[in-house]
């Protein structure tokens, strides 16, 4: 009767099925959920199953695997058949796991304590020693009672005689708890009356614990904790942000974070708060750039000294990645029996650590018949199967062996059990591992009941998250009644009206102030491109040195422009350059790079924005494509149809986004950069225009959008002064720098402990500006005389451009180190 | 012998930095055969915060925070040893390393162990076969 679902016939004896003994009858734990299958039928459950899908998707469940193209954004495969564990199969898994978690912990407290251990016999010295993942610096830390392990994940399978076997254990960082709890409410929504009439354990129970166990860990009243995730690229990054969430913490990377004083503090918009307790999701050595790998961009330095003084707690341990290996399991039954003076309950698969000379004469001997792995997994290796090796590579292979026996470590292969998924209106049959979790309440050890179900991709294949595959729910069918407490806010409970949102941390207002320069810079740089694009072909010699004048102002430091005729390019050579400004993704400050910084920093603070923002950053990363066939007539409509686009955002940046700090910082970042612009537009005016150069003139109003206003008072005739006066005082000008000062100045005012020193150059600066008169300025046009005396109030006015030029980009660091990196700031005045 | 020490290093960075957090391992030890008889510390610009702290192995090291931006970083150490002439262990008072490396391995005692610990790769340094080459000229 299961048999009709399966696409493939099974093969019987090989491997343990978890549904059935003989292919034909469930058994009997089985036979609820494969009888209402059947009744349910493919087709319905088809439906469901896209249903789940687009849930999956929407929810924006991502599993980054490294080496895939689509990378971050690829959906993660769920299947939406459980594993079934009947009640006295859960109880003997979960006192073999909760064992297991007490022995490794008692382990982690002797190696980084007294080490009798080592000095006892019960555990190799050499096995410690030789570890790079033994962490000297947290040695005789004082760690509160048995805290070492936080939760420990201990992955298992069946072998074909129905046994369980533990494969590995995590205990530095164990991740996809937070998978098996989105699995559940996935699953239990597709499946709503199978789940309630099964009778299942529930999760929540365990999350709530975790919760308080955190709040526990430090001495604080209302303590602040955060968990560190090493950022939107790690593969697990969606579980991270989904844990956060459900437990309320704050989810930081190392850079949000920064030791003061020996203490750990978070970096907020408003100030440093101290942190407490961290959840890390950072492997050990990534930790401390300080003290540990001095490579690591994802730690905090000065982590470990804050640790040893005591003042913040770590879970699990730094350090605790020192039994995270296959060559601990062998030593594990003898320490069990020391430590606990029990035998060890759940057996690991056999397991050979080369560094004993009788264990590596032993695989040396067997070496087609187990896995070889690196027994300290940091270095980085592979798993090999010396019987697939070549002879000569085989015997190469076993000269390593013997040349550092103590680096690896052998495990015989089991054959994994199969359950069924789900696919293409199919059940199909599928190698399972179980990834169990294990709490440490402080007072005892608690397990999820199940835990991740990882389902290998093709029959037989290993079975690993990071090589692409599914993760299924696992349902614990009890045999008393269960408590169906939901840590999830049901729909109908009032929440608490709430104006302002948390937080704000530093590195968020850091990003979207640089989304807003970024999306500025983008929008200047295709503003300047465009009457560049239309005028080149057709350009004379002599209109080639205003276009040139017009090109400067992007101060372009990667510049394509031969060398030796940086000033008088020859016209083909111009528009080479001006083709590279516009796609090279290659050179920094091209369009097509800007647009992707954009798309980049939009996606680090994806939390913060809409969907139809986010969707808007998608097609300006796609606005620029030129390929071999592209034809430069086309040019000028791609320039367009990109300016609509960053029009577009900028109209939802206004309209659509609250007025909370965030927009603030974006905001700020938008006016400085489009100040900076100006400035350096004007400055092109206040340098005295010969005639050829007239024409930038009109170049300049329809960059900054101005053509119209400008023709509205002055008809078609084009002065500099005139010009002048839209760009830079006009106060009514949205794209006048007198606009960009007073409103900067606005922002300034209403920010959390404002920079009173920027915020009076600024107003000196806006002073300065107005007191120019352009009615008294005289101009030297092209052709008349002009005595030195004339000339005096615009080079004054030049002196103050360049003066602005500098201070604006100081305002910007300033910024950076008061709110986003905290560090003390140097005034700055404006000089006359 | 009296030997005073001068140790100065000089950081210059491109790009002001707002914060550094630092750890110097400058400060001499004192042990049987050499006495540390006076040292100091001098950092420019002025840390905002400065501890010590014994590591693993015995050394005492300074950890300090500058906390306002720089573009250069100057950390000087200055110290004062007393060397005793006659510190060189006698090769016929010691162990050959024939024995001693074989004997170590299986030393559980706290010093046997104290020792062992250092034949082993450090994480940043992969023993390579022409170390042992050299190793072996050398005796």
């Amino acid at each position: 009767m299961t048999v009709d679902l399966y696409q493939t016939p099974l093969r019987y004896g090989a491997v343990y099925d978890e549904t059935s003994a003989d292919g034909v009858t469930p058994r009997p734990h089985w036979a609820h959920l494969m009888e209402s299958l059947r009744e349910i039928g493919p087709e319905e459950l088809g439906r469901r199953w896209s249903h789940a899908e687009r849930r999956i998707r929407e929810n924006g469940i991502t599993y980054n695997i490294y080496s895939d193209p689509l990378g971050v954004n690829r959906p993660w495969k769920i299947d939406i058949i459980p594993l079934l564990i009947p009640a006295d199969e859960w109880r003997y898994i979960e006192a073999g796991i909760v064992q297991r978690a007490q022995l490794l912990s008692l382990l982690l407290e002797d190696l980084y304590g007294s080490q009798d251990l080592v000095a006892q016999g019960h555990f190799p010295a050499a096995l410690l020693y030789a570890n790079p993942a033994f962490l000297r610096p947290l040695v005789g830390v004082r760690v509160p009672a048995h805290t070492y392990l936080h939760m420990l994940a201990v992955d298992l399978a069946r072998s074909p005689d129905g046994q369980w076997w533990v494969l590995a254990d995590r205990t530095q960082a164990p991740s996809g708890s937070g998978y098996a709890l989105e699995n559940r409410t996935i699953v239990s929504d597709v499946l709503p009356d199978i789940f309630r009439t099964s009778n299942v354990l529930r999760l929540s129970h365990f999350f709530r614990a975790q919760r308080e166990v955190l709040t526990n860990l430090s001495q604080r009243k209302n303590p602040r904790i955060v968990l560190l995730t090493p950022g939107p690229y790690n593969e697990t990054y969606f579980e991270h942000s989904y844990i956060a969430r459900y437990l309320g913490l704050t989810l930081v990377v190392g850079a949000d974070l920064t030791v003061r004083d020996r203490c750990v503090y978070l970096k907020t918009v408003d100030r440093l708060e101290q942190v407490d307790v961290i959840l890390r999701r950072v492997d050990d050595s990534f930790c401390d750039p300080l003290e540990l790998r001095g490579d690591s961009l994802l730690g905090v330095p000065g982590m470990v000294d804050a640790i040893v003084a005591g003042n913040v707690k770590v879970a699990n341990a730094l350090g605790s990645g020192l039994i995270e290996t296959a060559a601990v399991m062998p030593f594990l039954p003898g320490l069990s029996r020391h430590l606990l003076g029990e035998t060890l309950k759940l057996r690991s698969v056999a397991t050979w650590w080369c560094g004993q000379q009788y264990a590596l004469d032993w695989v040396l001997d067997h070496l087609d018949s187990v896995v070889v792995k690196p027994a300290f997994p940091s270095r980085g290796m592979e798993p090999v199967f010396a019987a697939e090796l070549p002879d000569a590579e085989r015997s190469k292979f076993a000269e390593q062996l013997r040349a550092r026996p103590h680096e690896y470590v052998a495990q015989e292969q089991i054959a994994l059990s199969t359950a069924p998924v789900w696919e293409d209106g199919h059940l199909n049959s599928r190698s399972v591992v179980l990834r169990t979790y294990v709490l440490n309440t402080g007072s005892g050890w608690i397990a999820i009941p199940g835990g991740l179900t990882r389902v290998a991709e093709m029959e037989g294949s290993v079975v690993s998250m990071q090589r692409g595959g599914h993760a299924k729910d696992a349902w614990v069918l009890w045999d008393s009644p269960v408590d169906t407490f939901s840590m999830l806010r049901p729909r109908n409970e009032p929440v608490e009206l709430r104006r302002v949102s948390r937080v704000v941390p530093s590195s968020v207002a850091d990003n979207v102030f640089w989304l807003g320069r970024y999306a500025e810079r983008a929008e200047n740089i295709a503003r300047i491109l465009r009457p560049l694009i239309s005028r080149v072909r057709q350009a004379e010699k002599a209109e080639l040195g205003c276009l040139l004048r017009l090109h400067s102002c992007l101060e372009s430091r990667h510049s394509k422009l031969p060398k030796a005729n940086k000033m008088s390019p020859t016209s083909l050579e111009f528009e080479q350059e001006i083709i590279s400004l516009m796609s090279d993704v290659k050179r920094p400050d091209s369009l097509a790079s800007t647009l992707e910084e954009v798309s980049r920093i939009g996606g680090s603070v994806r939390e913060r924005l809409s969907v139809d923002m986010m969707s808007l950053i998608g097609q300006l990363r796609d606005a620029i494509q030129i390929g071999h066939g592209t034809q430069f007539l086309e040019y000028p409509a791609m320039l367009t149809a990109c300016l609509e686009l960053l029009s577009a955002f900028s109209g939802m940046e206004r309209e659509n986004i609250n007025r909370g700090l965030g927009w603030f910082f974006m905001t700020l970042g938008r006016r400085l950069e489009r100040a900076i612009y100006l400035t350096r537009q004007l400055r092109e005016i206040t340098t005295p225009l010969v005639e050829e150069d007239w024409s930038l003139l009109e170049c300049l109003l329809e960059v900054a959008d101005s053509s119209m206003t400008y023709r509205t008072r002055y008809y078609t005739t084009l002065q500099p002064l005139a010009v002048l006066d839209v760009l830079m005082a006009d106060e009514s000008n949205p794209r006048s720098l007198d606009f960009q000062l007073s409103h900067l100045m606005d922002l300034y005012q209403k920010l959390p402990r404002h920079l009173p020193d920027d915020l009076q150059a600024m107003q000196e600066a806006l002073a300065l500006l107005r007191s120019f008169d352009l009615r008294e300025l005289k101009y030297p046009l092209p052709g008349a005389a002009t005595g030195a005396h004339d000339s005096d109030g615009l080079s004054r006015l030049e002196r103050f451009l360049r003066e602005l030029e500098r201070l604006l980009p100081s305002w910007s660091n300033n910024l950076s180190s008061r709110y986003f990196s905290h560090a003390r700031t140097l005034p700055i005045t404006i000089g006359q | 012998m009296i030997y005073r020490i001068r140790h100065r290093t000089t950081y210059k960075y491109k790009y002001p930095v707002s914060v550094g957090n630092h750890v110097a391992c400058l400060k001499p030890r004192s042990l049987p055969h050499h006495q540390l008889t006076g040292s100091e510390l001098r950092i420019q610009p002025p840390p905002a915060t400065r501890t010590e702290r014994v590591d693993y192995f015995g050394n005492r090291l300074c950890f300090f925070t500058v906390q306002e931006p720089h573009k250069e970083l100057v950390v000087e150490a200055r110290s004062e040893v007393i060397v005793e002439t006659n510190a060189t262990p006698w090769p016929k008072q010691s162990l050959p390393w024939e024995d001693a490396a074989k004997l170590l391995p299986n030393d559980q005692s706290s010093a046997g162990l104290e020792a062992y610990q250092f034949g082993f790769e450090s994480p940043r340094i992969r023993i390579r076969p022409e170390f042992a080459t050299y190793a072996l000229q050398s005796i």
